[in-house]
């Protein structure tokens, strides 16, 4: 017999744990089915080799390789993840990349939803309105703020966005003394610095324990449960219901629908690579945008002879990164008093710290006004083998020997450095979109998704005019050595589009609600849905946008109950 | 043809004795069993010789900072042969990387790696990163001379935490005991698909 459920979700993360949760609590019984292991809090450590150097939270490349297509002046070059070591993966397991998150939660803007309507049009980006406004998602950004807990200090500013409530549920986690200095700067400058909002309890409650500040937070599981993943925040309240569960170690092929187009069953591969089956009456996928792309391509069916959603050959297109630039400036200790070395060495408390004054800009020459974006301020990443691994190249190669070795003292002791993150637009365009390899397969003998990773030369602009003003900020507060780069590889964490929702059908695969256009009880739940990405991070807008298909899929559950 | 196997490997040990209690115990637990390590990656004796002298001159010692050999890293490099989450192409590449340069070096001065003065080593090194594996693969043994250096000595480098303390740095906590090494985490992970795990 085949196991049956309302709701089958196909993936853990911040598209997968809103639904599991609210679907629960509606008192409606919901399987998880996650490719990853289930870890839990005592399962990680501040282990650089396991977070960031071998496969223990990402699968081994051989088995599941992607291919990614990159430009090489007018053609497009394509290999395979065991050629290049490079991949999309980021988090596989009950969470999923929610788990290693940094946890910096920035709203969209209002004009976020309507840069079509509000901007200039940008030759060669496919750019279109939403078609839900910001009032729509609001109160769904304020549940998540109480659901998945963020602390944060609201301030006015010429970017703030309309809110519901007053304040963050949680007051701001401990921020460290360079952020005042920071704060400083700004006001030299005539800038607002904004504190930025995190995903992170500062005092226990909801069943987790406090940040314990232990200044290894992005890339690194939460020990402490203090970091709202999904796993911690939604998944654990939605199993204690009685009426949820996980499936781990489920890795979903195909959705089998009939010949109305409606999804009949959710195959998977159990780690023992056995078949299963899993029934239920409406089926949920937030597999990151990528993989929930490419497990749609697979699923072929009497009305999806192309994927289920893929009438008008719309599934994988428009895929989103964000828009990267990167820079950093130098604190050195040998310019301070012992106490002030003391306080900048000090470890563990956040900066917190963001810019938006940016995030609309004016054209020089047409005087239009033109999506800017977002700049976080933080302390560079404490994984010291990174650190160390960046010291052994010189001007002229390799750097080995005593000349090595003074060099690691120098930047491990000397100095600290101070970094910023620009996140622009990533705008959609014909060249960044994800397909099925035709040669190359996984371990299950599944075509692997093809990426092609193009970006558009206005964006790398928009950040490179950000990264300056960044750059301006750093120098005012005395750093040294400011540098930065824009980054035209996108940056892999940050995901969305590929399933755009929208009002006509030809040109998205989802409707307003996020469900598939042409198969009825089929809905998407994680970044796929977003056809603009906006420019900050994405996790708010998803964790928010998936509480909203929730209602959406409750109210459906409902009607089937009722008729 | 058994019996001078035998006897060539004896030979070599009684030179690694005196250069490494680690490349002892490696060769007579190769020797014990060889399911451990990687089978399409056996570096034989002579080559252990050869990364132990160039880890040495990558990173050397001094009173006041640790080298190679304080670190570990030769016997945490033998680790990493046999790391089933590591790629058997860049086991490979440590490997035929070592192979080429002991044969450019025998080439050019009649003499095993070892046997150079500090200077030649070193014109060997620089002429060998001219070459594109030869470049790589100096940066691979210099990032895992960094693994050795500052990973958890629960990995079996850094021996009480020597790399941090030298370079005044705060491991973050929780650190990863000895008992929940990655493997077994990540192994551990495939028993759970049988059942829906309870919170």
């Amino acid at each position: 017999m085949i196991e049956t459920f309302d709701v089958c979700v196909i993936g853990s993360g911040a598209g997968g744990g809103p639904v599991a949760l609210t679907v629960a609590e509606a008192g409606f019984s919901v399987v998880v089915l996650e490719k990853g292991p289930w870890f839990k809090e005592g399962d990680f450590f501040k282990d650089d080799l396991a977070s960031s150097y071998r496969s223990v939270f990402t699968p081994n490349l051989k088995d599941e390789p992607h291919v990614i297509e990159e430009s090489s002046g007018d053609e497009w070059s394509s290999a395979s993840s065991g050629e290049s070591g490079k991949s999309f993966w980021n988090g596989n397991c009950v969470g999923g990349s929610s788990n290693f998150m940094s946890g910096f939660f920035h709203r969209l803007k209002p004009y976020d939803f309507t840069q079509a309507s509000s901007f200039a049009p940008i030759p060669g980006a496919n750019i279109v309105d939403w078609p839900i406004s910001y009032d729509d998602l609001e109160p769904y950004y304020a549940k998540v703020e109480k659901e998945v807990g963020i602390s944060g200090r609201v301030v006015d500013h010429p970017q703030a966005e309309p809110r519901s409530t007053k304040n963050f549920p949680y007051p701001p986690t401990v921020e460290h003394p360079i952020s005042k200095q920071f704060d400083d700067a700004c006001q030299a400058l005539d800038l607002h610095a904004i504190p930025v909002a995190r995903a992170i309890l500062p005092y226990s409650d909801q069943n987790r324990k406090a940040c314990s500040y232990s200044g290894f937070c992005g890339g690194y599981g939460c020990a402490s449960g203090a970091k709202g993943s999904s796993r911690a925040a939604l998944l654990d309240k939605a199993v204690a219901t009685g009426r949820c569960t996980i499936r781990p170690h489920a890795k979903v092929f195909h959705l089998e629908s009939d010949e109305t187009g409606k999804v009949t069953v959710a195959k998977y591969y159990n780690s023992l690579k056995e078949e299963q089956q899993i029934r239920a009456r409406i089926f949920v996928v937030a597999c990151q945008a990528i993989e929930t792309s490419r497990l749609l391509l697979l699923s072929t069916g009497p009305r999806h002879p192309k994927g289920i959603g893929n009438r008008f050959d719309q599934v994988g297109k428009n895929l989103l990164f964000s828009t990267f630039a990167f820079g950093s400036g130098l604190f050195p200790f040998e310019h301070l008093s012992e106490k002030e070395a003391q306080d900048l060495k000090r470890q563990g408390p956040f900066v917190n710290r963001s810019l938006q004054d940016w995030y609309i800009l004016k054209d020089v020459e047409t005087g239009e006004a033109k999506k800017g974006g977002t700049i976080d301020f933080l302390f560079a990443h404490p994984d010291p083998i990174a650190t160390a691994n960046a010291v052994k190249w010189g001007p002229e190669g390799l750097v080995w020997g005593k000349a090595l070795q003074k060099r690691l003292h120098a930047v491990f002791t000397k100095s600290r450095r101070f970094v910023f993150e620009v996140f622009g637009d990533w705008l959609p365009n014909d060249d960044c979109f994800v397909s099925l390899d035709p040669l190359v397969k996984d371990a299950w003998g599944l075509p692997v998704a093809k990426v092609r990773v193009g970006n558009h030369p206005h964006a790398w602009e928009i950040a490179g005019f950000l990264a300056r003003r960044a750059e301006e900020v750093l120098t005012q507060m005395g750093a040294i050595g400011v540098s930065s780069s824009v980054n035209v590889y996108p940056p892999t964490n940050l995901q969305a589009g590929g399933c755009r929702f929208g009002k006509d059908p030809s040109t998205s695969v989802l409707n307003a609600d996020c469900r598939v256009h042409d198969a009825e009880n089929l809905f998407v739940s994680d970044g796929s849905f977003m056809p603009t990405g906006g420019s900050v991070p994405y996790t708010w807008t998803i964790y928010a946008n998936s509480f909203r298909v929730a209602d959406k899929v409750v109210d459906q559950l409902r009607e089937i109950k009722s008729s | 043809m058994i019996a001078r196997r035998s006897f060539l490997i004896k030979g070599s040990l009684g030179i690694i004795a005196i250069l490494s209690p680690f490349l002892v115990r490696h060769f007579s637990r190769q020797e014990r069993s060889k399911a451990k390590t990687d089978p399409l990656v056996s570096i034989p004796a002579k080559l252990w010789l050869v990364l132990s002298a160039v880890q040495e001159h990558l990173f050397p010692s001094d009173g006041n900072t640790p080298g190679a050999q304080e670190i570990k890293a030769l016997s945490y490099l033998g680790s990493v042969l046999e790391d089933p989450l590591i790629d058997s192409k860049e086991k490979l590449l440590i490997r035929d990387g070592a192979q080429q340069l002991e044969e450019e070096v025998q080439k050019r001065y009649g003499l095993s790696f070892v046997a150079l003065s500090s200077e030649d080593r070193e014109n060997v090194l620089r002429r060998w990163e001219q070459n594109p594996v030869g470049g790589q693969w100096i940066a691979t043994i210099l990032s895992y001379i960094f693994e050795a250096l500052l990973s958890d000595p629960v990995y079996g480098g850094n021996p009480e935490g020597v790399g941090w303390t030298w370079l005044e740095f705060q491991a973050g906590f929780p650190r990863p005991p000895s008992s929940r090494h990655y493997l077994p985490l990540s192994q551990a992970s495939k028993e759970l698909h049988t059942y829906d795990r309870n919170i």
